[in-house]
C-alpha cells in the first residue's frame, strides 16, 4: 500500500459538549482531540521514507508519515481559551 | 573554568545527539521488525559513525561515561568539565 492510497486524515478531530439550559457555567463549545498518524497505519510496513538524520532530532521521529506537529488549536482564534 | 565552549562542541555534541536518536528509533523499529535489513544496516552503520563521534568528542573535550564507559584524562577531571544541563 504505497503513500498515495493510504487514506487521507487530519491529526486534529473535534467534538461539541453538549450545554444544557439549566448549566451555570458558560458552554465550552469545540473540544479537540489529537489523531496521530499511526492510529491510521497499523502495522508499520517497511522502507518508508525518512528524514535525514540531524533533521530527525527536531522533527521528533525518524519517519516522515509519523510526524505530527502540534498546533494549539485553541489559540486558532487569537485568544486562548 | 568558565571559559565560554567552542561552537565545534555544540556543533559535536547535537551530532552525536541525532545518531543517538536515530539509534534509539531503529532499535524499536526493529523489535517489531526484525527481518528488516535495510534497517539492520543502517542501524550498524549509525552505531559505527556513534563510535566515531563519541571517540572524536572524548579525545576533545572529556569523557562522556564513567566507571570505564570512557577513557579519563591524567588529572581525573571527568567532575570538572561543564556538565550537561550547565552546558
Amino acid at each position: 500500500m504505497s503513500q498515495k492510497e493510504r487514506c487521507h486524515f487530519t491529526p486534529m478531530k473535534t467534538y461539541d459538549v453538549y450545554h444544557g439550559p439549566f448549566d451555570p457555567c458558560p458552554p465550552i463549545g469545540h473540544k479537540y482531540y489529537s489523531t496521530p498518524p499511526h492510529l491510521y497505519m497499523g502495522f508499520q510496513p517497511r522502507c518508508l521514507e525518512q528524514f535525514p538524520i540531524r533533521e530527525a532530532l527536531f522533527r521528533g521521529t525518524l519517519w516522515k508519515e509519523l510526524y505530527d506537529p502540534y498546533e494549539n488549536p485553541y489559540r486558532k482564534r487569537g485568544e486562548l481559551r | 573554568m568558565n571559559t565560554p565552549l567552542p561552537p565545534e562542541y555544540y556543533e559535536l555534541l547535537e551530532e552525536l545527539q541525532a545518531v543517538d536518536f536515530a539509534l534509539v528509533e531503529l532499535t524499536l523499529y526493529l523489535d517489531t521488525h526484525p527481518k528488516d535489513m535495510d534497517s539492520i544496516r543502517q542501524f550498524n552503520g549509525l552505531a559505527k559513525k556513534r563510535k566515531k563521534l563519541a571517540k572524536e568528542y572524548e579525545a576533545r573535550y572529556g569523557p562522556l561515561l564513567q566507571f570505564g564507559r570512557s577513557y579519563s584524562d591524567e588529572d581525573w577531571s571527568w567532575g570538572k568539565a561543564p556538565w550537561p544541563w550547565q552546558v
